[in-house]
């Protein structure tokens, strides 16, 4: 064995012949530090999780919309919002957004509707800014970056935070929404003791389950929190997670950030019931179309190029606002499901609290 | 090898930060060696003990539980290395390897072991310098690679066989298990 072990010293140069050693102890911590802030945040964000999905177990078993974004990255490139009667490649997706934009008439104020609801995830965020703001522990700061994000800043470094609002994933802690009844579905007068229909309770005597047209006032605010990758043209976070989960929840129960997500959800859900009723642009000019879901075989995909937004009319208005655009359309109805599958809940995914802030 | 006992976990991050850097900087020059021996060039060898370190640090507080931190780091060393190469399966055809060494001096014998390391797989190289130059026993080896004994066993024949192939008679004599 001893010959071995001088057969195998052979095998290195002469003393004087090695190389001096790098300094591979100081970048090894770095990365070890690095990777640990990582762990660390992957950590909380898979018991917040838990949380989440505990808390909205009942919803996804039944097809609730509400909860069924968990799982994507809120670092990925934002999906515009899929309202609950466009199918892929719908008339508002083609037209809203070719070279030369409807500029006046029915079919402008429906791209103007149609963009800013498009626009929604974007513009809740930055409007949620100074509430957050007004929430955050002193030392902190928080600023906009015309995104989905807000950058915090505090004394370690920069995280992103993904401020987002949606329906209500539990009524009085039950799903609000099912589509097997009896079974997983609430009674509404467990929900709320009268039927709850057109975004409140009616006034009438409970008298049923609760269904997926359900539209209750009541929403979910989210703040997702990362302290690792990178959005792209942002400037990556710097530090670990900078917010305990308990001050993530004092801010999302602050009183003025939930009057704020109210208003502003409230004014997406009428985006939506405008939309319905609206006449959609035709590729022509015209505005004779087809009916939702008709996919216009004149306009390419490639044709599409960003369309302004105008969510900066409502995205600054303050506590207790009420939104001028709220419009008296009558809603036909509540979103459905499919419109949470791409919507903000899906920000809190990689770490995220959410509580029920109560509209009315 | 050294066999340190886990040092006492100290005090707070600061502290802990101090007495990884400690250790690193101790134990580096015998990881940095038989780094030299399973991947035979200074650099490659640096870049696996700053892995080595880089998953010590981050697992610290777990590592000051193990019995002995120089059996954790030289595990990591070695899977370090084995996943390495896992990505880099470059190998060398028997028939490209180096003739075996015709003089013995001091150099030519260094190249001639290099190279004749170099003709060893991956794994059967990994159990030479664990062997040999770490002096583990075939259990401890074992433990260290997360193979059987019997893995081990088959990989020491199979390595000393072609040592003694490419490094020749004379120095091939003081190869034996």
């Amino acid at each position: 064995m001893n010959d071995m072990r001088k057969l195998l010293s052979s095998a290195f140069p002469p003393p004087e012949d090695e190389p001096q050693p790098r300094d591979v102890v100081g970048p090894a911590m770095e990365w070890g530090d690095r990777r640990r802030r990582r762990d660390w945040t992957l950590t909380a964000a898979a018991a917040v999780m838990v949380l989440a999905i505990g808390a909205g177990a009942a919803a996804l078993g039944t097809g609730s919309g509400s909860t069924s974004a968990t799982g994507s990255d809120p670092l990925a490139p934002r999906t515009p919002r899929s309202f609950p009667l466009d199918g892929p490649g719908t008339a508002g997706t083609e037209l809203c957004n070719i070279q030369n934009p409807p500029t006046s008439g029915g079919a402008s104020d429906y791209c103007t509707a149609f963009n800013e609801a498009q626009n929604f995830d974007t513009a809740f965020a930055q409007g949620s800014a100074p509430y957050i703001q007004a929430a955050l522990p002193p030392g902190f700061t928080v600023q906009g970056t015309g995104n989905h994000a807000l950058i915090l800043t505090g004394p370690g470094g920069t995280n992103y935070l993904f401020p987002s609002v949606t329906f209500a994933s539990t009524l009085d802690g039950q799903a609000p929404a099912c589509r097997t009844p009896p079974e997983g579905c609430v009674q509404t007068s467990t929900a709320g003791g009268s039927v709850v229909v057109q975004g409140g309770p009616s006034g009438g005597q409970s008298a049923g389950y609760v269904k997926d047209q359900l539209k209750d006032p009541r929403i979910t605010i989210t703040i997702g929190i990362k302290g690792s990758g990178t959005l792209g043209g942002i400037q990556p976070p710097t530090a670990g997670q900078l917010l305990t989960n308990e001050q993530l929840l004092r801010i999302t129960g602050n009183a003025a950030f939930v009057q704020y997500a109210t208003t502003q959800w409230a004014h997406y859900l009428d985006l939506e019931n405008r939309l319905r009723v609206m006449t959609p642009p035709s590729a022509t000019g015209s505005t004779a179309h087809p009916p939702y879901g008709t996919v216009p075989t004149s306009i390419s995909a490639g044709d599409t190029v960003n369309w302004p937004t105008r969510s900066s009319d409502w995205q600054s208005s303050g506590p207790g606002s009420s939104d001028s655009q709220s419009s008296g359309s009558q809603p036909s109805g509540p979103g459905s499901s499919a419109s949470g599958s791409s919507g903000p809940g899906s920000s809190g995914s990689q770490s995220s609290l959410s509580t029920a802030g109560s509209g009315n | 090898m050294r066999t340190l006992k886990s040092p006492p976990a100290r005090g707070g991050p600061a502290e802990a930060r101090e007495q990884f850097r400690e250790y690193a900087v101790g134990a580096q020059p015998h990881l940095r060696r038989s780094a030299y021996l399973l991947c035979g060039d200074w650099h490659t060898a640096e870049d696996l003990v700053q892995t080595t370190f880089g998953r010590l640090f981050r697992s610290w507080p777990r590592v000051l539980r193990a019995d002995s931190v120089d059996a954790y780091a030289r595990t990591v060393l070695f899977r370090a290395y084995l996943d390495l190469k896992k990505k880099d399966r470059r190998t060398v055809a028997l028939e490209d390897a180096p003739e075996p060494a015709a003089r013995r001096d001091d150099a030519e014998l260094r190249l001639a072991v290099r190279s004749a390391l170099d003709t060893l797989p991956p794994r059967a190289r990994a159990v030479v310098v664990l062997r040999f130059w770490e002096d583990l026993t075939v259990e401890q080896t074992a433990d260290a690679l997360g193979v059987s004994t019997g893995t081990v066993k088959s990989q020491t024949a199979r390595a000393i066989a072609i040592l003694r192939q490419r490094l020749g008679a004379a120095v091939g004599e003081l190869i034996h298990d």
